[in-house]
């Protein structure tokens, strides 16, 4: 059957089985399949038919005529699919032999691209034409039916040629490989999608060069079937943008993040990636509203309108005004700042995002610290007027008592001329109430001293025997009077002790008078000083008084200011003398304390430490 | 008459009561109620002491301590600080101004003879 290669068309024989009887010359070279690989090979398979279900050759034995005539997309391996016109006649077998069908195919894909090509641009050249953009609109065999200007001139072809020419003839051989596979995805599922989001695409001009290309893809339905618009967008300038501010970009301790005219995020460093928490291929080519919260997005396309009618470095606002963003959806203030960024591909913008909740957090925090002082330096301020107002009524107060203690004595002294025992003991009962007087004088200038922190301690080496039998001797008049025995009980460890002399002189002095005061005459008071773990000293007054019923104890050493007037009363004075001493054994760095019952006796107590240098100021 | 004492007070009370003090115990008391008079008094006649109050009307008792101290003629004349500024800083800004002694009000008046009696001795 040589002479079948004299014929300008592909011509093949099968079987009624669709097997390969003959495959000539043209064959080989139309489907891509050597002859001697074609023979006995089912047709359907070599040409990329369904292996099961109506082929050609049975519709043409069905035919009256036995004849058929068919436009079929051929995928032969390796090759782009071509639309091929196949011609079908049945031939009676020779003999008693099974029909056999010749098939004469040629190859109509430039025709049909060129056909629908017309109608096409019939209807789409003048608005593709006008698109700045490169567009290219392509059929499912991959071939171009129509460019606009934009896409001759990108490309380098002329109106002719470039209609009916192989997509992949504009893509760079490396990915050719893998460019029918996404076209048949495409096809498939078709919709309008971004090519490649965040890879580096590129686009084969005629000449070999290539260019970083950026293509988005959106389906069309037409007349002729379904079809695909690309959109080729040279991005050299872009890229050459980039690389001239990534190197800026990144080194910005800010996220930046570079936006063009209507509102795409084109560029961005990876503290964006950090701060907002996306990837970058997440964000390149998406809409700069994905970094805005929801309520702010139509503010902030009104912001940018105006923006670009003004366009100059500014910082976009400061404080609370501006949030940001992230991925998670969460929401963080922000400090931004923008500036115009003029290329060749149009104006940039590009921004400077600043994550200022650490800031706020900090301002928030040194306000609070500041009204904290302030109150503080008012408290203080407060304490000294009050510590002020106290020693300056001290001394108001001083001034007449002196003149009335003063000449009480004289007279009770009989200075002045002879008194009477009844006199006498009058004017002692004056000078007992203008004493009691001057020790609450006393004590309310030193209780208002160690409340305002005032109380300076002194502390030196003190043998505690002798500062006891010295209190001891000093209150010795009132314990006779009431014919008490007071004994003196010191722990011999305790022989010296680093304290203040003068404040603990007070303290056992108020223990030790409200102990005579408030034991019964012939009664008991013991005065005690005993180790006490650590590295302290316990110093306790003991008597065998009336003791204190356990509800009143707690009111006896509140501060004057607490007090209330029923407990003062009973327990006589005003007790200021335990609400200082309490103080002041605080301010050593001690507690106090009391045990007792009524009809049981006191025993009030001190636990201070052995040594308190190191206190002073306190 | 005994040795002469100066006390300057600006209350009539107080003034009053350091005389009747004082004279009990056999001195020869003259008085001022403030630190004007009490400068008129001084250029008379030197003083054996000085029993000053310090809280004064013009010219205070701090400031008038200073000046005795500061003037030869009166330097050696010992000043007591008889003053109603009871605390322990009173006491320290008394003795810095120059006073020998310090006594809070109310006095003692037991004491205080005693206690005027040994200042004099050791500023003898
Ligand atoms: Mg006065």
């Amino acid at each position: 059957m040589d002479h079948l290669d004299d014929f300008a068309d592909a011509l093949v024989l099968v079987s009624t089985e669709g097997r390969v009887l003959a495959w000539n010359r043209e064959a080989e070279a139309l489907f891509g399949t050597p002859v001697a690989q074609a023979l006995g090979r089912p047709f359907q398979e070599l040409i990329g038919l369904p292996a099961s279900g109506p082929t050609p050759w049975s519709a043409a034995a069905a035919a009256p005529d036995g004849r058929l005539r068919v436009d079929v997309q051929v995928v032969a391996r390796d090759r782009p699919p071509l639309r091929v016109d196949l011609s079908v006649r049945m031939v009676p077998g020779a003999g008693e032999g099974p029909a056999r069908f010749a098939i004469c195919a040629r190859d109509v894909t430039l025709l049909r691209c060129r056909e629908q090509a017309r109608v096409l641009a019939t209807r789409f050249r003048g608005l593709l034409d006008a698109a700045p953009d490169a567009l290219l609109i392509a059929g499912p065999e991959g071939r171009i039916l129509l460019a606009n200007r934009e896409a001759q001139r990108l490309f380098g072809y002329g109106a002719d040629e470039i209609t009916g020419l192989a997509v992949d003839a504009l893509v760079p051989a490396a990915v050719r490989g893998r460019h029918p596979a996404h076209r048949a995805a495409f096809f498939k599922d078709p919709g309008t999608r971004a090519m490649g989001a965040g890879r580096e695409l590129s686009g084969l001009r005629r000449d070999g060069s290539e260019f970083p290309a950026e293509i988005s893809l959106s389906p069309l339905d037409s007349d002729v079937g379904p079809l695909v618009a690309a959109a080729v967008r040279d991005v050299t300038e872009r890229r050459r943008v980039e690389a001239r501010f990534r190197g800026l970009l990144e080194a910005a301790p800010d996220a930046m993040v570079i936006v063009d005219e209507a509102g795409r995020i084109v560029l961005v460093n990876s503290q964006t990636e950090r701060l907002f928490g996306y990837r970058r291929e997440e964000l390149l080519g998406q809409s700069v509203g994905l970094l805005i919260p929801e309520g702010r997005r139509a503010g902030h396309a009104a912001y940018r309108e105006s923006y670009h009618a003004n366009p100059v470095a500014r910082p976009m606002g400061s404080g609370r005004d501006l949030a940001a963003r992230r991925k998670d959806g969460s929401e963080f203030p922000a400090e931004i700042s923008l500036s115009p960024l003029d290329t060749e591909e149009g104006r940039l913008v590009s921004a400077a995002v600043r994550d200022i909740s650490e800031r706020l957090r900090i301002a928030d925090l040194k306000r609070e610290a500041a009204v904290l002082a302030e109150g503080r330096r008012r408290a203080e301020e407060q304490s000294r007027h009050k510590s002020e107002f106290l020693a300056n009524m001290s001394h108001e107060l001083r001034t007449p008592l002196n003149s009335i203690v003063g000449f009480a004595e004289l007279i009770h002294d009989g200075k002045v001329g002879p008194v009477n025992p009844e006199q006498r003991e009058y004017l002692g009962d004056v000078l007992a109430s203008a004493r009691h007087l001057v020790q609450l004088i006393n004590d309310l200038l030193d209780l208002s001293k160690v409340e305002a922190g005032r109380i300076e301690l002194a502390p030196q080496r003190l043998e505690l025997l002798a500062l006891v039998n010295e209190v001891r001797d000093a209150l010795r008049p009132l314990s006779r009077v009431r014919g008490l025995a007071i004994e003196v009980e010191i722990d011999p460890e305790l022989r010296h002790v680093h304290g203040d002399p003068g404040r603990l002189r007070q303290v056992l002095w108020n223990y030790l008078s409200n102990a005579i005061k408030f034991t019964p005459e012939q009664g008991h008071v013991v005065v005690r000083a005993v180790l006490d773990a650590p590295a302290h000293f316990r110093l306790e007054v003991e008597d065998d008084g009336i003791g204190i019923a356990v509800e009143d104890q707690p009111r006896l050493f509140v501060s004057f200011q607490q007090l209330d007037a029923g407990a003062a009363k009973r327990h006589g004075g005003t007790g200021l003398g335990l609400a200082l001493t309490r103080r002041l054994v605080e301010a050593m760095g001690g507690r106090v304390g009391l045990e007792s019952a009524p009809g049981r006796g006191s025993r009030f107590f001190a636990v201070l430490p052995r040594d308190i240098r190191g206190m002073e100021g306190k | 008459m005994g040795q002469r004492v100066l006390v300057v007070d600006d209350n009539p009370a107080n003034l009053k009561l350091l005389r009747a003090i004082l004279r009990l115990a056999g001195y020869d008391v003259t008085t001022a109620r403030d630190a004007e008079e009490a400068q008129v008094l001084l250029d008379q006649d030197v003083p054996r002491a000085i029993l000053l109050d310090l809280q004064l009307p013009g010219v205070d008792g701090f400031t008038l301590a200073r000046r005795l101290k500061a003037h030869d003629r009166f330097r050696a004349v010992p000043l007591m600080a008889v003053t109603a500024y009871a605390g322990d800083a009173d006491e320290r800004r008394a003795r810095d101004a120059g006073c020998d002694d310090f006594v809070a009000k109310p006095i003692d008046t037991r004491a205080l003879p005693e206690r005027l009696a040994r200042l004099l001795e050791r500023s003898q």
